[in-house]
């Protein structure tokens, strides 16, 4: 499995599909990830193809999309009037403007969302460095400082999650989870 | 052809285009089975007028959304209006690219393995779904905003604190599942529930699971989360004022997000296209054949979910703001919060995939939280203060 396909650095699936094409030299052309052998390219790069596919998708959900609000533009019939272009109030005139002031309450939750996805964001790189740790005991080792194990991972994000309970706890104690 | 669909870009593309027609398919019966369904649940016929068994229903709403009259307001913020309708279906509609359909294919049968039969398959593939996921809260919010309409807005700032607040949970369940498979790669995550010793997330964590299908629920707002239409106080929501094919395409952008939900879920915690024991549906299967019946698999237990989702919105009744928000704040969150320290702590022991370990740890946690909910008393509201008490046993010894 290791250190069979040039291009491939451990990575077992696309050793696997590169072999499936005959295994012939697997060139890298530089800076973009896109692999050539003799003249095309080749299939399932460990980088570059899932994006571009993801690209393919977004443009044709994007035509998809724009065709169906162009038709629809096209086909509908169109008398325009006064009333009928009001803004529907339950039937009655409307009243002023909907972009008022609104309850603070919306203000805050907003605040305290970014407060807690940011945890969860930073959860999400460490979760694979700490399970590879964990599971393979290999250290980590970092530009700054020495290498770290499972178990300094594990404190590590102990500490973190720590600064996070108390200060969910406190919000908890103010009642700021409360609705009315 | 076989040779150039041995390229994985042109394999991608051409189950892209299979998976788009597939889904607006899918989106336009959904619609059909949530009346059927609905009808079914309140002793109704349901649709039975166009075609046979009413089977031709969707297309008779396809064209009827085409031909309506299309009114823009006169003082809506016209870019923006005409924006929303497309953010909310198209982001939907991308949400798929990632989902692994039937694993690893050998197209020409020559025993090596040619492509994968998933649209696209990035190492950050989880991470993908749950950005896409959270862009559609910009469809709710432009279209409320856009309308200048009170209802509108009303349901626009409601929708958003709820997905907000529902987002962490989701968030912290889906750790649950990471940091047991240790890969955000979908396909491994697949691959991580399937032979000797490991069985799908669901056994292992299903009270990460229900968590997971709750934030579901409330992500795409399907009720009983369904504030942000709820049409008895805000008429229709945030879509008050669009009409046409623009409302269908939130209509259908709704359904597209709970597709890509369910399929989510399947993924995480029910195996994707796997079944234990069954020939075909394992992960050596790489013939066309086994690939087919891997997506019919996949397919067949979204559209369950799908079922449960049309089942619960024909049951439940719909929260109120406060509980909406305890819920999530009070409730999901540490509990979830709990579930990945768990989660956590066992892969640290070695002991993540131990059936017993994680399912006590579970069980004992779900116990826990009965006591505690039953403990604490469920706070009153101040608006419920100022009202008189109301004894449901006897009206008469109440006065």
């Amino acid at each position: 499995m290791s250190g069979g396909v040039a291009g491939c650095p451990r990575h077992p699936r696309c050793e696997t599909l590169h072999s499936g094409l005959g295994g012939g030299t697997v060139k890298r052309a530089p800076r973009l990830g896109i692999a050539w052998e003799t003249g095309r390219i080749v299939t399932a790069q460990p980088f570059f193809t899932p994006y571009a596919s993801i690209v393919f998708v977004i443009a044709l959900v994007g035509v998809v999309t724009t065709a169906m609000m162009l038709l629809a533009h096209l086909v509908k019939p169109a008398k325009k009037g006064a009333v009928k272009d009001s803004t529907y109030e339950s039937g009655m005139p409307p009243i002023g403007d909907a972009r008022g002031r609104f309850n603070v309450r919306f203000y805050i939750v907003a605040m305290r969302f970014l407060l807690f996805d940011v945890e969860v964001v930073f959860l999400w790189p460490w979760v694979p460095v700490f399970h590879k740790a964990a599971t393979q005991g290999e250290a980590v080792t970092s530009a700054v400082g020495p290498s770290a194990g499972a178990g300094f991972l594990l404190a590590a994000m102990a500490v973190f999650a720590g600064f996070l309970v108390v200060g969910f706890a406190y919000e908890w104690r103010r009642g700021m989870f409360q609705w009315d | 052809m076989v040779e150039l669909l041995k390229d994985q870009f042109w394999f991608s593309a051409l189950m892209t285009v299979g998976i788009v027609v597939a889904l607006l398919t899918a989106q336009a019966y959904s619609i059909y089975f949530e009346r059927k369904i609905s009808a079914w649940i309140q002793d109704r016929i349901g649709p039975n007028r166009v075609g046979p068994l009413g089977l031709l229903q969707p297309l008779a709403d396809g064209g009827k959304f085409l031909l309506k009259e299309d009114i823009i307001p006169a003082n809506v913020d016209k870019p923006l209006f005409l924006l929303a309708p497309m953010i909310a279906f198209g982001v939907a509609m991308i949400g798929f690219a990632v989902l692994p359909w039937g694993g690893n294919v050998d197209l020409d049968a020559d025993g090596a393995v040619d492509v994968a039969a998933q649209v696209a398959d990035p190492g950050i593939g989880l991470l993908y779904i749950l950005g896409i996921g959270s862009l559609s809260v910009y469809g709710v919010v432009l279209g409320g905003w856009a309308n200048n309409n009170k209802y509108a807005f009303f349901a626009a700032m409601r929708s958003t604190a709820q997905m907000l607040s529902y987002e962490i949970p989701m968030g912290m369940a889906i750790v649950v599942v990471v940091i047991t498979a240790g890969t955000l790669r979908l396909e491994d995550i697949v691959l991580s529930q399937i032979g000797d010793g490991h069985v799908w997330n669901i056994v292992l964590h299903p009270f990460a699971f229900f968590i997971l299908l709750v934030t579901l629920f409330a992500e795409t707002n399907r009720t009983p989360f369904d504030l942000a239409e709820a049409e008895q106080e805000l008429v229709g929501g945030y879509h008050t004022e669009y009409g046409a094919l623009k409302f269908g395409m939130f209509f259908l952008g709704e359904y597209a997000h709970m597709i890509t939900g369910s399929g989510f879920i399947v993924v995480l915690f029910l195996g994707g296209w796997h079944l234990p024991g069954v020939p075909g549906l394992q992960p050596g299967d790489v013939s066309v054949g086994a690939m087919l019946l891997k997506i019919t698999v996949m397919a067949g237990k979204i559209a369950a979910f799908m079922f449960l989702f049309m089942w619960v919105r024909w049951t439940l009744p719909r929260f109120r703001f406060d509980q909406l928000m305890r819920l999530s704040w009070q409730g999901l969150l540490p509990i979830s919060m709990a579930l990945a320290g768990y989660a956590t702590v066992l892969v640290y022991l070695g002991k993540s995939t131990s059936i017993p370990w994680a399912l006590g740890g579970n069980i004992v946690l779900l116990a826990l939280t009965l006591v505690i909910s039953q403990l604490r008393q469920t706070p009153v509201t101040g608006r419920q203060t100022n009202m008189p008490a109301i004894s449901l046993t006897s009206p008469a010894k109440a006065r």
